[in-house]
């Protein structure tokens, strides 16, 4: 029978190399179990995982004693046995993952926990298995050698054989159970030492791979520096893509990097920019980030390659400036040839007027008409030219800016349109303004420039006008609200157009110029203006400024003299 | 107005370029009633040399009143008061500049180079015409002039 388990499918597996000269038996059976075991021991030069130790283990005492079934399985702290693996007197694996709780047994626990070989010749016979006897009978074990598998100190399995019937164990079975068992138990440690291992090892790589991908990807360089700013390690090798500009430091960097290394290191970070190779976008631009590592006296430096950036901004910086200027010279020329004009407007009304006093007498009703004429475009043409002039000069607030109470504002707006609210019998309602940041002239001109808006376009009714302030949002939104015919919603936006006029050429009509004022002023404020209407029911001018004062570096009342 | 003196002819220089302006003072002037002795000249240079009297120049008086425009050929208006300023022949005439602008740079300019008063010339006859006679009221009759 022995020999026939030996030909086995499962012991050739085991017993490679094939055609081993067998082991001669030995009366008592020890020249097998000292080979038996050393080949177990081999199994510790293999990189075997546990279940295919303990498979091992039992494979061999199934081949030495293959009437019986060897089983191993594990017990944790609260006593609970798992069985691992078991193998049936065919050789053939049984069903694992069967458990037993062993605390119904205490005894037979304690003497488990003692880690000695228990020998049971006779489960009947054994009082101390007699909670598990029904269980254990069933199972088909009569009889059993059992010997604990300990770490360190603790009971943390067991290794058995068991015979369907009552058995003799001889010294010589139990010495086998109780060798293998100790074998296992080397081997089950090493094992899971090994596997623990492989397992830091494969989570290192996984690491290892990430930051070499991510290094990889970094478009630029990465040093680590010594306190000396000199290369402790150019890191190259760790790039899962190399760099691609992976020429070695130059000497005017490397003066750099040891002169802003010191820095690095007593604040923690320091970054610079230094002339780098040129390339497409012009002379090269290198930026340089250095960090501490904590713990030690290094100093991780990434270098990237920044021209394409630098050759934007200074882009944008130079286009800025030609808008800066462009807008700046737009305004000279607005104001010198508003100015300009100003002068021959002068004498053209001028001299019409003279013209009239002097020599009005001298003219029939048709000349008078005509000149007339002259004198109403000379008049409108010079509104024009002042308001344009206007418009060209509303400079940003910046330091004109202070805390302007917008209450006191429309004061002086109301009183500047009191004639015409008077002789329009308007009636203005207002509620509490608030305090803003700003230029206190525009913030005047703007409200006066809708009041002008509201009491020139009104109905048959006598203008109903009516400004008030509510906090939105970060912002105050203001609004101004007039009875009037109202805005087909199709002008839309082109009403705050400059010389966009909606209305004919009527008495007092402007220039067309106050909503581009109005909507000038609100823009270099910071805020929107827009207007909400419908034809017959009035409209509503909005617009927002934002809320809060002034930042704190400037004194609210301070101006700065002119350069 | 008691502290107003009768009215005495006076000498006044009108530094102007543009002769449009030249009548409309001179009929502005006539409107307010006086008789002043108004020498025009048409640019900075001019000025200069008269206030000097150095050429042709060279024995008129000193004007009682200087009104000067801001726009000149040759020299600038503002440059004729820096020089009117510098100059300590001539420094304690009074200048009203008379200009077309009311631009804040313009303005300030002015009376940093000491101008004595700065007005807008008006663009409504009417208006014109009494920022002329007001010019005259003040300077010709309200106020003491050195001799």
């Amino acid at each position: 029978m022995a020999s026939q388990q030996r030909n086995s499918r499962s012991s050739q597996e085991l017993r490679a190399p094939a055609g081993r000269t067998p082991v001669p038996r030995s009366p008592d059976g020890a020249l097998e179990r000292l080979a038996a075991l050393c080949e177990l021991a081999l199994a510790a030069t293999f990189d075997l995982r546990v279940h295919e130790v303990v498979h091992r283990a039992l494979m061999q005492l199934h081949e030495l004693r293959p009437a019986l079934r060897p089983m191993y399985g594990t017990i944790d702290a609260a006593g609970r046995f798992t069985v691992v693996r078991a193998i049936d007197a065919e050789g053939i694996p049984e069903v694992e993952g069967l458990t037993c709780d062993l605390t119904a047994a205490p005894e037979y626990l304690t003497a488990l926990r003692s880690l000695a070989l228990q020998v049971v010749d006779d489960v009947q016979a054994d009082e101390r298995l007699a909670p598990l006897r029904a269980e254990l009978e069933g199972g088909g074990t009569r009889a059993f050698l059992a010997a604990p598998l300990r770490h360190g100190e603790d009971l943390v399995g067991l290794l058995s054989i068991d015979s369907p019937q009552s058995a003799a164990w001889t010294e010589s079975d139990r010495a086998l159970v109780s060798e293998t068992a100790a074998t296992l138990a080397v081997l089950i440690q090493d094992a899971r030492l090994k596997e623990a291992r492989r397992e830091e090892a494969r989570r290192l790589r996984a690491e290892l791979d990430d930051l070499r991908r991510v290094l990889g990807a970094f478009p630029g360089r990465v040093w680590l520096l010594g306190s000396d700013g000199g290369v402790r390690d150019d890191l190259d090798r760790c790039r899962a893509r190399p760099a691609a500009d992976g020429a070695p430091i130059g000497p005017a960097l490397c003066e750099r990097l040891a002169a802003e290394v010191p820095a690095a290191l007593s604040t923690g970070t320091a970054s610079f920019e230094c002339p780098g190779p040129a390339g497409a976008h012009g002379p090269g631009v290198l930026r340089v980030e250095l960090v501490a590592l904590p713990d030690g006296d290094e100093v991780a430096a990434f270098a990237r390659d920044v021209s394409a950036s630098a050759a934007e901004r200074a882009r944008l910086l130079r286009e800025n400036g030609e808008l800066l200027q462009a807008s700046k010279e737009f305004e000279r020329f607005a104001a010198a040839s508003s100015h300009d004009l100003q002068e021959p407007l002068r004498m053209v009304s001028s001299y019409l007027q003279l013209l009239e006093r002097r020599y009005g007498g001298a003219f029939d009703a048709r000349a008078r008409e005509y000149l007339g004429f002259a004198v109403e475009g000379a008049k409108r043409m010079q509104t024009l030219v002042q308001d344009l002039l206007a418009y060209a000069r509303l400079e940003r607030p910046g330091r004109r800016a202070r805390s302007v109470a917008c209450d006191e504002a429309l004061d002086r707006a109301l009183a500047a349109l009191q004639a015409r609210i008077v002789s329009s019998g308007a009636v203005v309602t207002r509620e509490p303004l608030p305090v803003v940041w700003g230029d206190e002239e525009q913030l005047e001109q703007l409200l006066l420039q809708l009041l002008d808006n509201a009491l020139k376009f009104r109905g048959a009714e006598p203008p109903r006008i009516r400004v008030s302030a509510e906090p939105s949002e970060g912002e105050w939104r203001f609004s101004v609200a007039d009875n009037g015919p109202g805005i087909d919603a199709a002008f839309g936006e082109r009403i705050f157009a400059p010389f966009q006029r909606l209305h004919g050429r009527a008495e007092g009509a402007g220039s067309g110029i106050g909503l581009a004022l109005a909507r000038r002023v609100v823009e270099r404020h910071g805020g929107r203006i827009w207007v909400e209407s419908a034809p017959g029911r009035g409209a509503t001018f909005f617009f927002t400024l934002p809320a809060g004062t002034a930042p704190r570096s400037r004194g609210a009342r301070s101006r700065a003299p002119k350069p | 107005v008691s502290a107003r003196r009768a009215p005495r002819p006076a000498s006044i220089l009108l530094i102007e370029d543009n002769p449009g302006d030249v009548v409309l003072l001179q009929e502005a002037l006539r409107a307010a009633g006086a008789r002043h002795a108004v020498t025009v000249v048409p640019d900075g240079v001019d000025a200069l040399a008269y206030l000097r009297r150095e050429g042709r120049w060279s024995d008129v008086k000193p004007p009682d009143l200087v009104l000067l425009d801001l726009k000149l050929p040759r020299l600038d208006g503002s440059e004729v008061l820096a020089e009117i300023r510098r100059d300590p022949l001539v420094r304690a005439v009074p200048v009203v500049v008379f200009s077309s602008s009311s631009t804040e740079a313009d303005v300030k300019l002015a009376y940093e180079l000491g101008a004595n008063c700065y007005v807008v010339k008006p663009a409504d006859l009417d208006q014109y015409l009494e920022a002329v006679r007001t010019i005259e009221d003040f300077w010709l009759r309200m106020v003491l002039l050195p001799r």
